[in-house]
């Protein structure tokens, strides 16, 4: 009996079990689907606190991109980076902040003291720079320290291997090496090259895991940029031009010296006696400061006039004999010397303000503007130098009969000396003006907004007329003082009056003195002008005896630097 | 045909595959001296715990339940207790016990070690089966078909919770579902709520992490770099990778991010790294492990295996739901493994032990000739 109630329970108990199992089982199936539906949550749906703490852990590190060199014309280097090192520590982390000093001034061989009034100066809490370039030996002493919260930070070093030589048209960088002046500053882009980065994730203790193909961007090295300076013809230039400055106790002076075939700069110099800083620093003044061209300017008026047939070469111009000459409107105009009246081509040799004026009347304001300016005068060159400007030329809507007489002779016209080679090299080109630019070799086009400016501003045959009459004035004219032994030239010289600063007219007794000419007279090769500014008077002040022999002598070791065969020598009187 | 025990061993085999291959990728370091290769994974420490978890499944599914019963009848019962409670109070002894991450769960037995809990835990349910197979008259009265019973169970569940708390709870739990499926009535469990809430209330209190625990379950973003880190972190890593995962072997949070990775959270990694099908993948093993063991204790006759079944599952079951919840930020943190994946000899070995007795019921219903 017991043993059937038994075996009933125990089958009772047996469903009941089961029973509760299929429950219990659903239950727990539940649960695991209820487990599905949260990781779908947490994958699909974070909530917003959650999903800001979902970034992956990822920290970021710039590749720094090598910065150009600057070369010169045949790659001789004007200025290179390399890789240095900035010490600094960070106080946080450093484990004994009351003998770090003196740890780290055994190694660098500096004084604690300044290593702690550094610590203590404070500024940023976690970046104290200790020394802002370390030598190898340094480096190596710091690294074999090993001390913690202690860093070396790379960074770039540039340099000037030439030193002074080519100091404004080279220009200098700044902080985080980015172009200041000069040429690192106008052609900064090129130079710097693009910074390339490196996104890797990180763990725990900010060790490097692993980084994908695409966080990584590799930094593009700055371009080589390649000037058309020739250091040895700059040196030429900067070595007779301080000479000349000295000589004549000068305020300063600049020489441009430029290939008339290719239109390349292949030097410039700019020199003051008291400079105001440093010369990296300054502005280039062969491109930034126009002056008063003078008789330099004549040629150009002559060609134009005469293409014109405002007056033939042979023609004779009433010049006074011995008394300035009086301008129909009334203006006195003054020549240094008399000669009555000469032909139009010895106008231009004997450099004759007065029979400049006479053909200048016969022609219109328009012309005369537009002579003025066909010759690139009032534009920039955009040779590619920073801070270029226009030069000064007076606006047809205020150009007078006297603006007229004036710029016939250079007066009330202001160019700058980079204007004034280039409009000269016409005369070595058979007409043709040419493009000038500072930047040479390959690529030199791509990045540098160079203005395709070629063309012809006098016929060829007026050009080679003028060359030829300025091949006289080395001889019988102003140029004689700069006549070279080796080279046949062909220049003209130019003396204005220094502008007072505040525009209340000129000096009386300062000059600018300049001096242009080319050479050899029949296959030019360089058009060399020399500017001084306010020579001392009681030394001399005609441009031909104060910036000739610089123009001179700068021609002729150019050329011959440059295996020009000389010419016959000719005479000297 | 392909029996519903042949199924479980295939199931536990590819949960333990899943553990090895995990417990490997999450305890991968950066610049290791070595390189792992497929070698040292196949002959590592994981995957030799695995076959010996699987040998250990093999040779329990040998065992027959009917002669288990009777043994137990013929007093090995006793026996059992007595060593469950000795090894649970042996724990706090100076030389066997050890302590690891402040806990002391685990014990030294010349090289090897164990945790005593785990021991407790598959015990405990082998002897309520048998009391309530063998007391199946007296299974509906309060004072011998639940009260002493859970005596016995209290004492157990209190000496686990001296150090650790989840494994308590999941032995209580599973225990009273026991007696509750074997006949005691379901009103019976209210009697229990006084005295669970009194050991919880000391529990907590006598430990302040745990207090923390609770804390950083209600608000974790109230103090993300301190008490609610863990969560945050787990959290994060679940949600990592995104639905298709970064792939086996990439988890980013494994290194330093995340603790336990290899363990108590390893649930976090593989939903990092194989994504949402490899959760689903790790769940719906997980439930089918539960069917086939449904599907078993249904076929067997005698309360014992059913109990003795139902007890297995609840135990694999209930501590996977808790685990993955709180890997999910469901429940508040508790020290507690996800079956046969999270890295654990004690765990592995036992929870193939339980798997195996399972196995062992699958058995034809009907006898041959002898």
């Amino acid at each position: 009996m017991s043993r059937i109630i038994l075996d009933e329970t125990r089958r009772a108990q047996a469903s009941r079990v089961s029973a509760w199992s299929r429950l219990l089982v659903l239950g727990m199936l539940a649960g695991l689907l209820l487990i599905l539906v949260r990781v779908a949550q947490l994958k699909l749906r974070p909530d917003a606190s959650l999903r800001a703490a979902l970034t992956p852990p990822i920290s970021t590190r710039a590749e720094p991109a090598r910065r150009g060199d600057i070369v010169d014309a045949r790659g001789r280097v004007l200025a290179t980076s390399t890789l240095g090192y900035r010490l600094f520590i960070d106080p946080t982390q450093v484990q004994d902040i009351r003998t770090i000093a003196v740890d780290l001034a055994a190694a660098i061989g500096a004084a604690p003291d300044e290593i702690d009034r550094k610590i203590l100066a404070g500024g940023a809490p976690r970046y104290v720079v200790i020394d802002d370039l370390l030598d190898d030996r340094q480096v190596a002493a710091v690294r074999t320290a090993g001390l913690r919260g202690v860093g070396l930070q790379p960074r770039q070093v540039r340099h000037y291997p030439q030193h002074e030589r080519a100091a404004r048209v080279v220009g200098m960088v700044g902080f985080e090496h980015t172009g200041l002046s000069g040429s690192e500053h106008a052609f900064d882009r090129m130079l710097a090259g693009r910074q390339g980065r490196l996104s890797y994730l990180r763990d725990v203790r900010h060790r490097t895991l692993w980084f994908e193909p695409d966080d990584y961007e590799p930094a593009t090295d700055g371009r080589e940029v390649r000037l058309t300076i020739d250091l040895v013809v700059q040196e030429i230039a900067e070595r007779h031009l301080r000479r000349a400055v000295d000589e004549y106790e000068a305020g300063g002076g600049r020489v441009v010296v430029l290939d008339c075939i290719s239109g390349a700069i292949l030097a410039l110099t700019d020199v003051l006696a008291e400079p105001a800083g440093p010369a990296r620093l300054a502005r280039n003044r062969c491109v930034t400061d126009p002056y008063e061209p003078g008789s330099t300017l004549k040629p150009f008026i002559w060609a134009v006039a005469t293409e014109l047939g405002r007056a033939h070469p042979a023609e004779i111009i009433p010049c006074p004999v011995d008394r300035p000459y009086r301008t129909p409107y009334g203006r006195s105009i003054r020549d240094s010397h008399y000669l009555g009246p000469v032909s139009w081509r010895n106008v231009l040799v004997q450099s004759l303000n007065t029979g400049m004026a006479i053909v200048a009347a016969r022609m219109t304001h328009d012309e005369m503007r537009q002579a003025i300016t066909r010759f690139g005068f009032g534009r920039r060159t955009r040779c590619g130098i920073p801070g270029e400007t226009a030069g000064l030329v007076t606006p047809a809507s205020r150009w007078s009969d006297y603006t007229q007489s004036s710029v016939s002779f250079g007066h009330e016209i202001a160019v700058t000396p980079v204007q004034m080679v280039r409009a000269f090299s016409a005369f070595a080109r058979h007409g043709m003006l040419p493009t000038v630019h500072i930047v040479a070799g390959p690529g030199a086009g791509a990045n540098v907004p160079r203005f395709r400016f070629v063309r012809q501003v006098c016929s060829a045959s007026t050009a080679d007329l003028v060359r030829e009459i300025l091949a006289e004035v080395m001889i019988e004219g102003t140029g004689r003082h700069a006549q070279s032994q080796r080279y046949r030239l062909f220049g003209k010289s130019g003396t204005a009056q220094l502008p007072r600063p505040d525009g209340g007219g000129y000096f009386e007794d300062r000059y600018v003195s300049s001096f242009i000419a080319g050479a050899p007279l029949h296959e030019p090769r360089v058009v060399v002008l020399c500017v001084i500014d306010d020579p001392d008077r009681s030394r001399g002040h005609w441009g031909g005896r104060v910036a000739g022999p610089v123009v001179r002598d700068v021609i002729d070791e150019t050329l011959a630097y440059l295996a020009v065969i000389p010419d016959h020598p000719l005479p000297v009187d | 045909m392909l029996r519903p025990g042949h199924g479980l061993m295939l199931l536990t085999a590819a949960l333990l595959s899943v553990g090895v291959i995990m417990v490997n990728s999450a305890g991968l370091t950066v610049g290791a001296a070595e390189p792992v290769s497929l070698t040292d994974i196949l002959l590592g420490r994981t995957a030799i715990l695995a076959a010996l978890a699987l040998a250990v499944m093999f040779l329990a599914s040998r065992v027959s339940v009917e002669r288990l019963y009777r043994a137990a009848s013929a007093g090995l019962v006793p026996w059992i207790i007595l060593g469950m409670l000795l090894l649970l109070l042996a724990v706090h002894l100076p030389v066997i016990g050890r302590e690891v991450n402040g806990a002391r769960r685990w014990m030294n037995l010349g090289p090897l070690s164990f945790q005593p809990s785990e021991v407790a835990k598959w015990s405990m349910i082998v002897v309520l089966a048998w009391y309530a197979a063998r007391h199946v008259l007296v299974m509906g009265e309060l004072n011998r078909g639940f009260v002493r019973p859970m005596l016995l169970v209290g004492l157990v569940c209190a000496l686990i919770a001296t150090e650790d708390l989840g494994t308590a709870m999941l032995v209580g739990a599973v225990s009273v579902c026991l007696l509750v499926a074997a006949g005691a009535r379901l009103g019976y469990t209210a009697l229990l709520a006084g005295p669970a809430a009194a050991g919880l209330a000391v529990a907590v209190l006598s430990n302040p992490y745990r207090l923390d625990r609770l804390r950083a379950f209600v608000d974790p973003w109230q103090d993300p770099q301190g008490i609610g880190y863990h969560v945050i972190q787990s959290m994060v890593t679940v949600a990592g990778g995104g639905v298709a995962g970064r792939g086996l072997g990439n988890s980013v949070r494994k290194f330093g991010y995340l603790p336990q990775d290899t363990s108590d959270f390893i649930f976090a990694i593989i939903s990092e790294e194989l994504g949402l099908m490899g959760v689903i993948a790790v769940v719906c093993l997980f439930g089918a492990v539960l069917l086939c063991g449904l599907s078993i204790l249904e076929r067997v006759e005698h309360p014992f295996g059913r109990l003795l079944g139902l007890g297995i599952l609840l135990t694999i079951g209930l501590q996977a739901l808790i685990n993955m919840m709180v890997v999910t930020g469901l429940v508040p943190t508790k020290g507690i493994a996800l079956p046969l994946i999270s890295a654990g000899g004690t765990g592995w070995v036992m929870t193939a032990l339980g798997l195996g007795l399972l196995v062992a019921m699958d058995r034809p219903t009907v006898r041959e000739p002898a």
